[in-house]
């Protein structure tokens, strides 16, 4: 902030034009290969089996899709406004929508990144505009702060390297952001039904919520009080399959 | 209850002082009709609980049933109602908004003229509507197109209609290359100042200056006062 100001390149009078042009240009660039970057990014995150298995084939597609272009018509947005704000406000936005249709924060999160890098591996020029944009929003489902924050933030500690824990925890920082711990519940009923058809069983669907429970209680003992209903409603919803 | 209380109105005509719902009781009451599908107790709230009791429409039209239309939204979000139910709900208070601009005593006429449209593709016309009642109450000569106005057809009628002001609503952002292409188009036709409006273009303040438009106030009197402004009315 000490340089002097006509040392900064942006204080060059075109500078900024320049910078306005470029966006616009990568915004209409974007749009133009938006179903292919779409595309590539379904191909990847379709690799692993929960997505058929929870929304079946047909929707799965339909909305991932969908919500490519969605994700790109924002980007472009943002970047003909000069405003990583609508980002940010679409990300919080949509994080409501599909965290209370099935999905969870980390989700999204993931989907975000892999356009990021999808976008970058394409070689267009000023990429990095729509990489950081997209770094802006997935930076905007981080919660304000309070329980949900807290499992957010301490969620590498709670799943100690266990990849199934990181997405479940996901879902009950979710559920608690939302004060609503039958979100949490649903999905680990749910879940607990996708082990058993991977061969495994409800037990061992019902072992790894006692060990979230255990591990959230030393991770965060302030918290156990708000997070229980949801672990509680979960564990039931394990036990008795409806 | 906190809150705006809605009309200690005189009951005009009865001579007798009757005091009205708070505006949030008024709104909740309203907002409940609206998820039951009760069309004919929808349009009783706004009128007998809050016209006859002294509410004014602009009220009622802001804090009941723009609000309400916010909350069925957020309640949509938070996947609470599902798209059918929303869709009901809007059209309960396209039903009670009609009943309302009835009632409606107009100001002045000034002789200025508004033409309001959604641009191309965008269903979600009430938001574009509420905007058109708002304006024809303070006193502006309205054309309304309703939603989805296509390209062409939208130049054809602003040539032919000279409005002294044009308002251009889009709620869905994928729409926004739509309501881009319009203003361009509107441009070469005439000068006359264009306002956007809807959720597309109010996730940014940034985006109505770089498409060289004014933003439209959500609020009743933030919106009149500028349309006020851009017409040239004192």
């Amino acid at each position: 902030m000490s340089e002097p100001v006509e040392d900064h390149p942006s204080a060059h009078p075109n500078a900024s034009l320049n910078a306005r042009l470029d966006d616009r240009l990568l915004a209409d660039r974007l749009l133009a290969i938006a179903e292919e970057l779409t595309t590539s990014v379904l191909a990847e995150m379709y690799r692993d089996p929960f997505w058929y298995a929870r929304f079946g084939a047909p929707r799965a597609a339909r909305h991932g899709r969908q919500d490519g272009h969605f994700h790109l018509s924002y980007v472009a947005e943002a970047l003909r406004a000069g405003d990583a704000g609508v980002m940010e406000r679409y990300a919080r936005w949509l994080q409501q929508v599909l965290t209370t249709r099935g999905m969870c924060t980390r989700h999204l999160a993931e989907n975000f990144d892999r356009l990021g890098q999808a976008v970058a591996a394409r070689g267009v020029p000023d990429a990095a505009r729509a990489v950081e944009l997209l770094a802006a929003a997935t930076a905007a489902l981080r919660y304000d702060g309070g329980p949900a924050r807290a499992l957010q933030d301490r969620a590498d500690a709670i799943a100690g390297g266990d990849a199934e824990l990181l997405t479940l925890i996901s879902y009950l920082a979710d559920a608690v952001a939302l004060a609503r711990p039958a979100l949490f519940a649903d999905h680990a009923g749910w879940y607990a039904g996708f082990v058993e058809q991977r061969g495994g069983t409800r037990a061992a669907a019902g072992a790894l919520i006692d060990r979230l429970r255990d591990a959230v209680h030393r991770e965060l003992p302030e918290h156990r009080e708000t997070v229980a209903p949801a672990l509680d409603a979960a564990a039931d919803a394990v036990r008795h399959p409806r | 209850m906190t809150g705006t209380g809605i009309g200690i109105g005189t009951g005009i005509g009865t001579g007798e002082r009757r005091v009205g719902l708070p505006t949030g009781e008024l709104r909740e009451r309203y907002l409940r009709a609206q998820l039951a599908g009760d069309r004919r107790e929808a349009v009783r709230l706004v009128l007998e609980e809050g016209v006859d009791r002294g509410a004014s429409v602009v009220e009622l039209q802001s804090d009941v049933i723009q609000a309400a239309q916010d909350e069925i939204g957020r309640l949509w979000q938070l996947n609470l109602v599902t798209i059918a139910q929303e869709h009901m709900a809007t059209a309960i208070s396209q039903l009670a908004l009609s009943a309302l601009f009835q009632h409606a005593p107009a100001r002045k006429a000034h002789g200025k003229k508004i033409a309001i449209a959604c641009v191309e593709g965008e269903q979600h016309d009430l938001p574009a509507r509420l905007v058109a009642d708002y304006l024809e109450l303070d006193g502006f000569e309205v054309r309304y197109f309703g939603a989805n106005v296509p390209q062409d057809e939208l130049g054809a009628m602003i040539r032919d209609e000279s409005p002294d002001v044009i308002g251009l609503s889009v709620t869905m952002s994928f729409n926004m290359p739509a309501l881009r292409e319009a203003i361009s188009r509107l441009r070469t036709i005439t000068t006359a100042p264009i306002l956007v409006g809807g959720h597309a273009v109010e996730l940014s303040r940034q985006a109505a200056a770089a498409l060289g438009v004014e933003l439209a106030g959500k609020r009743p009197d933030e919106l009149c006062a500028a349309v006020r402004r851009l017409a040239g009315v004192a």
